[in-house]
């Protein structure tokens, strides 16, 4: 049915999109936290620099990462020297596609954490839990719907992310070239629409397979949670 | 009298302006009695909770419980709540909605000093029998009664060791029927545990039930402090019912609505 290419193709993008999502919400969690919780000079513009991918083209996201991770940029060129390289790689396609996503998942664990009581963690300080007990013991479990919406949104958007990708990641069979990229190869190539199209119903079934996983983990955390 | 009798063992001292109104208090309880705070609503008397459990900060405040000074703002002194032992209960249950009554209960338990073995002051089974909350322990907190989510609530923070309870209003929130289920835990809780408990209440009927000193607040500031007896005097009289909302007491006849004891009835009329 499908092509090995293309099913390389397949296997590449949920690898990206799988890992987009993780570091993004490893990175969306904490940030998210002083941004819901923290009062601080500036927060206001924290905030609007942590959403700036959102507004940004993906083609200037690319190159922006292209000037900070690219070989001659200041952390490229520390990377390079422990041998890390992130342009042109299948880890380059995953961090361009995380930061292009990255504000949505933001967005959903800053709107879960805000919209836990602040009276339970009274509560739980009040019976002798500190600051990082009470964040594991009570607002990231009962955040726990919000950032799995989260993350599910993050891995459905990096499946689809484009611009940045191709920017920063180019466009390289098996390495970089992800379920988009391929559909916009296959559409170069003459007589490429029906690889275009088989593709893009993969891509489809990619990102509804996402969306019914998360609806799977959310009845579970609820059961789990007794509601 | 036990504020006497104990000395006063908690001493409390709290001044802060909040825009227009400006808390300034200060009494003492005794270490082992019920000190009720009665005032009416709006009074200061839940701020000032919130400065002895150290979740507000005061401009100016001393609090000590026993020989424990936890805040001294001249002395810059500031133990964190979670520090404190300063158990609270409020009028709304705040059970955790994730865990369930177990896993609640367990939550100051496992917290408090003498968890790693030590002695604990205030048992498992012991709290959860006077407050009558074993039948619930696998049950989710959404699954529980009014009266019963206040019980477990009560349960959490006394077995979370603390060496002061604080109750805001923990009955205000319920039904006449559960409010006296509640009270009457609080009661037995009392008796049991000779525990210090800071009562915060606009009831005079609670006060009377509990209380073993009375701080009135009203307007910000204290305006007095004694016995819940001298200070909410009850009056009490004995008459006969005549029926259609007369009693005869002594010689006169008052007109008492809502008396509907069949005429001949001895009667007690308190106001």
């Amino acid at each position: 049915m499908l092509t090995p290419a293309e099913w390389e193709a397949l296997r590449l993008s949920l690898w990206v999109a799988g890992c987009a999502a993780f570091w993004g919400m490893v990175a969306a969690v904490p940030l998210a936290w002083i941004v819901a919780r923290r009062r601080f000079p500036g927060r206001i513009l924290f905030d609007a620099l942590l959403h700036a991918p959102l507004i940004l083209p993906p083609v200037v996201i690319g190159f922006v990462l292209l000037l900070v991770f690219g070989t001659q940029g200041p952390v490229g060129r520390w990377l390079g020297e422990v041998g890390v390289q992130l342009p042109f790689t299948s880890a380059g396609a995953a961090l361009a596609a995380g930061v292009s996503c990255f504000p949505l998942m933001l967005r959903a664990v800053r709107l879960s954490i805000e919209g836990v009581d602040p009276k339970l963690e009274e509560a739980a300080r009040s019976l002798g839990a500190g600051a990082w007990d009470r964040a594991f013991t009570i607002v990231l479990p009962l955040a726990a719907p919000g950032l799995i919406a989260g993350a599910v949104v993050g891995f459905a958007a990096a499946l689809g992310e484009f611009g940045a990708v191709i920017t920063f990641a180019a466009n390289i069979p098996g390495e970089t070239q992800t379920l988009p990229l391929a559909i916009y190869s296959a559409l170069q190539a003459p007589g490429g629409e029906a690889t275009a199209a088989k593709l893009s119903a993969v891509s489809f079934a990619a990102a509804l397979g996402g969306l019914l996983l998360s609806e799977g983990l959310l009845r579970w955390q609820a059961r789990r949670a007794g509601r | 009298m036990a504020g006497a009798a104990g000395g006063a063992m908690i001493r409390v001292a709290a001044r802060q302006r909040l825009g227009d109104f400006t808390l300034d208090v200060a009494f003492d309880g005794p270490a082992d009695g019920v000190t009720v705070l009665f005032g009416p609503s709006g009074a200061g008397k839940s701020a000032t909770l919130a400065v002895v459990a150290g979740l507000a900060r005061a401009d100016r405040a001393v609090v000590a419980v026993g020989e424990r000074v936890l805040t001294d703002t001249d002395a810059r002194v500031f133990v964190p709540p979670e520090r404190r032992r300063i158990g609270i209960v409020h009028q709304e249950a705040r059970l955790f909605p994730h865990r369930s009554v177990r896993a609640n209960l367990r939550y100051g338990w496992t917290r408090a000093p003498g968890a790693n073995g030590g002695e604990r002051r205030i048992g498992w089974d012991e709290a959860i029998e006077v407050l009558a909350i074993g039948h619930l322990l696998d049950r989710h907190p959404r699954d529980l009664s009014g009266g019963e989510r206040q019980r477990v609530a009560i349960g959490r923070a006394l077995l979370s060791q603390p060496a002061l309870l604080l109750l805001d209003e923990p009955v205000s929130a319920l039904d006449a029927g559960r409010r006296a289920e509640v009270l009457g835990f609080v009661a037995a809780l009392k008796r049991r545990f000779g525990l210090p408990m800071l009562y915060v209440t606009h009831s005079a009927d609670e006060a009377r039930l509990l209380g073993d000193r009375l701080v009135r607040i009203e307007d910000g500031r204290v305006v007095g402090q004694g016995t819940p007896a001298a200070m909410l005097p009850e009056r009490v009289v004995t008459g006969e019912a005549l029926g259609g909302g007369r009693v005869r007491v002594g010689d006169a006849v008052v007109e008492v609505p809502g008396v509907d004891a069949v005429a001949g009835a001895v009667v007690r009329v308190s106001w």
